[in-house]
């Protein structure tokens, strides 16, 4: 395929997508159809490719007598294949009970040891006398520690089931943590708004650049 | 203080019998429609509302029974009776005798009845007395058992024995439910407020009086006429007067609407092609002015340094988690800090948690491979793509500290480095949590600017490195750029970036100017 | 005896995928936590268990996505012609990918179609964001300055203008970023982490069973 015809048609479906901005049209809604009908085939390809081929399929057609483990991940694929008919599906419970049991043990354990601790560690850590840092730091590391306890103590005691609280200290915490969540909220918008532009500024690129060619 | 119509005596205003003779007080009731569901006025025999016959065709008003008082005693009646009855057609009926003959009495009416307290049994009915009988509060109003029971249960038995049931023991719903034609206006043996006989409303009196009306196919009678009432009747005028009115036409309303719409496409317009120019000018006129004013940040720095201070001939494990939607922050990141590392000589495993990823990283990596002189095998592995949420990150660790890829990498040989590439927060938090958290890998990692919000308390922990380092989308890797000194697609975009953040800030500022400039001039934004 | 039979088929429906997530579930714990050869060996195993399934997963869901629209397709429903386009890109890709992911025509059409039309449809959010930057921003409130200000400072902060404007300018967006936004962000890193750690300790002391495919899957 020649080199023209590649860039007239990448530039073509990605105007057809702008034309959106125009107002929804059947034009788009083809362009999106072609678009999830080929990222579907796309993941069909890569999970075959990628995973359940030199995963599954080949370590059992070469040496099904060393690897007679895989038949375990092959019985579970089979039992998670019943549940498309109604009438099997309670077969397939122990499939998803299986992943379910892994998923949540390694989702518990990786919590716990990689956002839970070591966050509670951080803002522990930082307020104690003995962390280094001048005095900016130091009182920044103490707003860090209020900010952290006021998020927690807002969505706790005012978006949870409790209710208001009564305690002035709770009170007061929750409305610190309000604020930060805001500024928090505020920030997360920035950063969003970055990105998109990032984006679009790669589409223009591409538009300028190796479609019109009217860039250096 | 009611007055006894039958005797004269003065009962309590709460009574529904007498207390000296025992007759009902005749406060009558009112019926409820079995039509309409209209509740109607004591002693009327035909709806108000739509002309249904609230009585069965034969009786009078007078007759309507009284439901206070009555299922008990009628109940009662009922199981008096029992005792000398000759065997009934029915065969319910029949089987009730039999079990009323082995003297379980109780048995034969409802099993709610029976629970009732206070509910008189057989036995007890003889010698019932007023401290047996419930107290008003535990049974409703209607079961109420009256005082001087066993008066009435006499007079009354007496009365049903007297009228006598027919000798074919039709019982009496079914005997009501004969044809007008050939009875005429004659009701057999029905007397009024005639107890049912059989099934769990045995022995109640009185709400039985309309099934005919349902059941009984009658001749046509001609409705009512329509009696409205003055309220009514200003209504239906007042209806008639808003339909008779001419419809308003609404053209002084559309040009209005007409305006505000096109002048809101307008400001559609304006702002996309504000958004449009500020992309692509700066990119047209190829201005670098950005170059000399980047700012620098402390998480880019801190990867870029991590990076440099990698001894030749480490192991760096890649994640390439994006998507083509975020691939336009994420390419140039990936592209800066793998010409970094293929200059430092790490040796590279590259592998995705997402299916396009590995396809795009294959894109950069052989592009920037073919610059170095990077060899597929020697220099770099290509491992694919890995899914399985918790599950992805951690095989792919456990395979290299196996010894999946001896010849590459070793087992037992850690790598040096990850470098992850998240285009959302959720590839990163699996990596953290799979893989430096438990393994305690030293980790940097270049993200989406949408997810650096949360990739940042990671990079924040004093207590325990989890990121060493943090670039954020494209301005990071514009960053990267700078510091390695090969400008690429990223420096050269910062000018448009720079317009347009600008150009959203002007128009947060316009628009809330334009908001409340209306505001002060009174009209509705 | 039919009865007796039915009713330990079913307790056993129900209590053979409890039993196979608690103790798969348990074993994965200890795996995690603790250096032990044989269970880490047997755990291993098992996450390659759990990378095969989820993918043999992702293909009936996929394949399901083809069905609808397969459906969709032979009974003439509305938007049927769509259903056409997407269903026919989709087998192309998948027959040409059968020699392998690195097959040409599977590339091409990655690069050519599937990359300009995602990333585009991204892109499109840049004019949403900004006619909502003009139209949603409004400062109606002390809670709304304080957001909209964020939004500002780290906007202009973060390029180059905003460090040719001022230099504080970049710093006070550091200092947003590294201290309220990073405390905002940590605690809901904790909620979410303690979260986590309540949901998979019901589900694997088997308080809620999402495997059970009952509607309500707690007890």
């Amino acid at each position: 395929m020649s080199e023209l015809v590649t860039v007239w048609l990448a530039a073509i479906l990605t105007l057809i997508v702008y034309s959106y901005l125009l107002g929804d049209n059947p034009l788009y809604r083809l362009a999106q159809h072609v678009f999830v009908g080929s990222s579907v085939g796309y993941a069909v390809v890569v999970v075959l490719h990628n995973i359940l081929r030199p995963r599954l399929v080949e370590p059992l057609l070469e040496d099904a007598g060393a690897n007679w483990p895989f038949l375990l991940p092959l019985l579970l694929c089979l039992l998670l294949l019943s549940k498309t008919r109604g009438t099997t599906a309670w077969l397939g419970n122990s499939a998803v009970a299986f992943l379910f049991g892994v998923g949540a043990a390694l989702a518990i354990g990786g919590a716990l040891l990689g956002s839970f601790l070591p966050q509670i560690q951080a803002s522990w850590v930082s307020v104690s006398p003995g962390s280094a840092g001048g005095r900016v730091a130091a009182a920044n590391n103490i707003l860090l520690a209020v900010g952290t306890i006021g998020t927690l103590a807002y969505f706790y005691f005012t978006v949870g089931v409790r209710g208001r609280p009564g305690s002035g200290l709770v009170r007061f915490t929750s409305t610190v943590g309000r604020w930060v969540i805001l500024i928090t909220f505020g920030a997360i918008f920035g950063n969003r708004v970055m990105a998109y532009v990032s984006l679009l500024i790669e589409r223009v690129y591409f538009l300028l650049g190796d479609w019109l060619g009217l860039l250096g | 203080m009611i007055t006894c119509p039958h005797c004269g005596a003065a009962n309590k205003p709460d009574s529904r019998f007498c207390g000296e003779c025992g007759e009902p007080l005749g406060v009558p009731q009112g019926v409820t429609c079995p039509m309409c569901d209209t509740p109607n006025a004591p002693g009327v025999g035909v709806c108000a509302k739509c002309g249904a016959q609230l009585i069965p065709p034969g009786l009078s008003v007078t007759d309507i029974p009284l439901r206070a008082g009555e299922p008990g005693e009628g109940a009662l009646a009922a199981e008096a009776r029992l005792d000398g009855r000759p065997g009934p057609a029915d065969d319910i009926a029949q089987a009730e005798e039999a079990e009323a003959g082995s003297g379980v009495a109780e048995d034969v009416v409802a099993p709610w009845l029976k629970k009732l307290d206070g509910f008189p049994s057989e036995e007890r009915s003889a010698g019932l007395r007023e401290e047996d009988q419930p107290k008003s509060s535990e049974l409703p109003e209607w079961l109420e058992v009256p005082p001087d029971l066993e008066e009435m249960l006499a007079e009354t038995s007496a009365t049903v024995s007297e009228e006598g049931v027919a000798p074919a023991e039709i019982p009496s719903w079914l005997e009501a439910l004969r044809p007008d034609e050939e009875e005429g206006d004659e009701e057999p043996a029905a007397a009024p407020g005639m107890a049912e006989i059989t099934g769990s409303l045995k022995g109640i009196k009185g709400t039985l009086g309309i099934e005919p009306v349902v059941a009984i196919p009658r001749r046509a009678v001609p409705l009512p006429v329509a009696t409205p009432s003055s309220a009514s009747y200003k209504r239906a005028e007042l209806f008639g007067a808003v339909v008779r009115e001419a419809a308003r036409p609404a053209v002084e309303v559309a040009p209005r609407r007409r305006v505000e719409t096109l002048m809101a496409s307008t400001v559609r317009w304006i702002i996309y092609l504000i958004l449009f120019a500020g992309v692509a000018v700066p990119l047209l006129l190829g201005s670098r002015w950005s170059e000399a004013n980047m700012p620098v940040t402390s998480g880019t720095t801190a990867m870029y340094e991590a990076i440099e201070a990698l001894p030749a001939g480490s192991v760096v494990l890649i994640s390439h988690d994006y998507d083509p939607g975020a691939a336009g922050e994420m390419v140039p990141q990936v592209e800066a800090v793998l010409r970094h590392l293929m200059q430092r000589q790490a040796r590279l495993i590259n592998v995705s948690l997402t299916p396009e990823g590995s396809r795009l990283a294959q894109q950069v990596v052989e592009r920037v491979a073919e610059e170095h002189g990077y060899v597929y095998g020697v220099q770099y592995l290509s491992l694919g793509y890995v899914t399985g949420i918790e599950a992805a990150p951690r095989i792919v660790v456990e395979e290299l500290r196996s010894g999946a890829w001896s010849g590459f990498v070793e087992a037992g040989e850690d790598p040096s480095l990850m470098v992850e590439f998240a285009g959302t927060p959720e590839y990163l938090r699996l990596w953290l949590e799979q893989v430096q958290g438990p393994y305690g890998l030293p980790m940097v990692a270049g993200v989406s600017a949408t997810a650096d919000p949360y990739a940042r308390p990671y990079y924040r922990n004093e207590a325990q490195r989890q990121l060493l380092g943090l670039m954020t989308g494209l301005v990071g890797a514009a960053e990267y750029e700078r510091h390695s000194g090969e400008a690429g697609l990223a420096l050269a975009s910062m000018d448009s970036q720079s317009v347009v953040h600008i150009a959203m800030v002007l128009l947060i500022v316009v628009g809330n100017v334009a908001y409340f400039g209306g505001r002060l001039r009174g009209k509705p934004s | 005896m039919r009865r007796l039979a039915q009713a330990i088929s079913v307790g056993l429906r129900r209590s053979v995928p409890m039993a196979l997530a608690i103790a798969i579930g348990a074993l994965m714990l200890v795996d995690f936590f603790f250096d032990e050869p044989h269970i880490n060996a047997l755990g291993s195993f098992f996450v390659e268990s759990v990378v095969i399934v989820v993918a043999f997963a992702m293909l009936l869901g996929l394949v399901n996505v083809l069905v609808v629209h397969f459906r969709r397709i032979w009974k003439r429903e509305e938007g049927w012609y769509y259903s056409i386009a997407l269903v026919s890109i989709a087998l192309i890709v998948v027959i040409a990918g059968i020699p392998g992911a690195d097959s040409r025509v599977v590339t091409w059409i990655f690069d050519n179609v599937q990359f300009p039309l995602q990333a585009a449809t991204f892109s499109l959010l840049a004019f949403f964001v900004a006619t909502a930057a003009y139209r949603g921003l409004r400062l109606r409130s002390w809670e709304s300055v304080a957001f909209v200000v964020t939004a500002v400072v780290v906007l202009v902060g973060q390029v180059p203008v905003g460090r040719y404007v001022s230099d504080l300018l970049p710093q006070i967006k550091d200092w947003i970023l590294n201290v309220p936004s990073t405390a905002g962000m940590r605690g809901i890193i904790i909620g979410v982490a303690l979260g986590t750690i309540a949901t998979g300790v019901r589900v694997l002391t088997g308080f809620d069973r999402p495997y059970s495919g009952e509607e309500d899957s707690t007890r």
